[in-house]
């Protein structure tokens, strides 16, 4: 009788555990992966911006933000650069400071980028 | 005529009736207690029953569920194979041809069966393979996700080399 009971315990405790990694699994977000994300600013960048640096991070597991910095060849190519990524599907908007705008040629920027709420629905 | 005689039959019956619904009034006392008696076992072995229905149907579950159980246990980490993963990691990076190193690695306690692994690793290497390299760890089949990327392009280095850093959690069974 004890041993039965000493087994059923132990069943429970593996069903309890199995029950656990299902549910995690289940719960697991399905946010959107960084390589997705930084291979579309990449291709969005192409060959005419140079991008120096990229940063992601999630909080509560959605990713809030990107920041990139780089170098565009002119002020219009970077205004370009910004409108495509506020064209693409994947992100919100992008905040580029109007003081990245003084230089006319070989400018560094830092632009914001926010991604779309819906990719993370 | 009411003799003597008559009146000791009398009083023996009235005793005997008196006995008799004395005996009567034990055996039904007896009878019922008995019977609740019954009941209350009747009831026990429903009950023993139930759960020996209950531990075969549970037992049953277990076996029948025994693969799946056990590739849910593949997609969760637990502190017995964390070198294993790790070596894993560092085995792709090289596979992938950049340098990766882990910098720290720490678990955070949460609520519940699983903790949180946290690793951090730094990376360089050729910008594709190191792009490579997160959507790898991006879809590793673990529950795991990557909570940080920092990549800054080398701009000295000949060709488009990348280095920076990637955080990675992963949910670790806590069996404490």
């Amino acid at each position: 009788m004890l041993v039965a009971k000493m087994m059923y315990t132990k069943n429970l405790n593996k069903r309890y555990v199995a029950n656990g990694i299902a549910a995690q699994l289940i719960n697991s977000d399905t946010d959107a992966l960084f390589s997705a994300l930084l291979s579309e600013v990449e291709n969005i960048a192409g060959t005419s911006v140079v991008l120096e640096a990229i940063s992601f991070s999630r909080v509560e597991g959605k990713v809030e933000s990107i920041q990139i910095t780089g170098d565009a060849p002119s002020r219009a190519t970077l205004v370009q650069f910004r409108d495509s990524l506020e064209e693409s599907s994947l992100f919100e908007s992008a905040a580029l400071p109007l003081s990245n705008l003084a230089k006319d040629k070989d400018v560094p920027f830092s632009i914001t980028i926010l991604v779309s709420n819906q990719l993370q629905e | 005529m009411i003799t003597r005689k008559t009146k000791v039959y009398g009083f023996v019956s009235v005793l005997f009736f008196i006995v008799m619904g004395a005996v009567l009034v034990s055996m039904l006392q007896y009878i019922e207690a008995k019977g609740g008696e019954l009941v209350q076992h009747s009831k026990e072995i429903a009950d023993y029953k139930a759960r020996e229905q209950a531990y075969n149907e549970l037992e049953q579950l277990i076996v029948s569920t025994k693969d799946d159980r056990d590739e849910l246990a593949t997609y969760i980490l637990t502190e017995n194979v964390t070198i294993d993963f790790l070596a894993t990691i560092e085995e792709i990076a090289i596979e992938q041809g950049i340098e990766l190193t882990t910098n720290s690695l720490h678990v955070e306690e949460q609520e519940g069966l699983f903790d949180t692994l946290v690793i951090s690793f730094s990376v360089d290497g050729p910008q594709t393979r190191v792009y490579s390299m997160l959507q790898i760890l991006e879809t590793l089949p673990y529950h795991a996700f990557v909570s940080g990327v920092s990549f800054t392009n080398d701009q000295k280095a000949v060709g488009a080399v990348v280095e920076g850093t990637i955080e990675l959690n992963v949910s670790l069974l806590d069996y404490d």
